[in-house]
């Protein structure tokens, strides 16, 4: 695997607002929040019984 | 105009703000941070983590959504088009009392 050490600049401020402005952007926080939302809102764990006796720091 | 961006800061301050939730991140797909509740340092580490694994899956088929659980932790990644938005959350939490 060629690592490519293409290390990406952090986003200035100036890029981050023309992104943050932009109406795509604000159509993909909508959908994809929904999303993740309706995910958090799953209540049920399904690893539970499973995950007895691992040492989950918390 | 205070609207959009102000509703947009609600959102993400409302996931946050549940129980278990570590941090949010929004990023490109070459994994720069656009916006993130985390530590910039902490956001990159799972930016540039996440973003080569959605690449690698993105390249037969468009992912839509990928949950990843871990004994520490767990990962909600949703990307879109241009922009993906990760979610991580401790699930011992979240789960937690029912």
């Amino acid at each position: 695997e060629q690592e490519k050490a293409e290390e990406q600049h952090d986003l200035t401020e100036e890029e981050k607002k023309m992104i943050v402005g932009a109406p795509e952007f604000i159509d993909f926080v909508d959908t994809s929040s929904k999303l993740v939302e309706r995910a958090l809102n799953e209540k049920y764990d399904f690893m539970k019984d499973y995950t007895l006796g691992v040492d989950i720091e918390s | 105009m205070l609207s959009v961006s102000a509703e947009m800061d609600e959102t993400i301050k409302r996931i946050s703000s549940r129980k278990g939730v570590k941090g949010i991140i929004i990023m490109n797909h070459q994994g720069q941070t656009i916006r993130t509740t985390m530590e910039a340092d902490e956001a990159k580490l799972y930016a540039h983590q996440f973003s080569h694994l959605v690449k690698q899956t993105q390249t037969t088929n468009d992912l839509t959504f990928l949950r990843i659980r871990t004994k520490k932790y767990e990962v909600m990644i949703a990307p879109h088009e241009d922009y993906v938005l990760l979610v991580v959350q401790n699930p011992s939490e979240t789960y937690q009392e029912q």
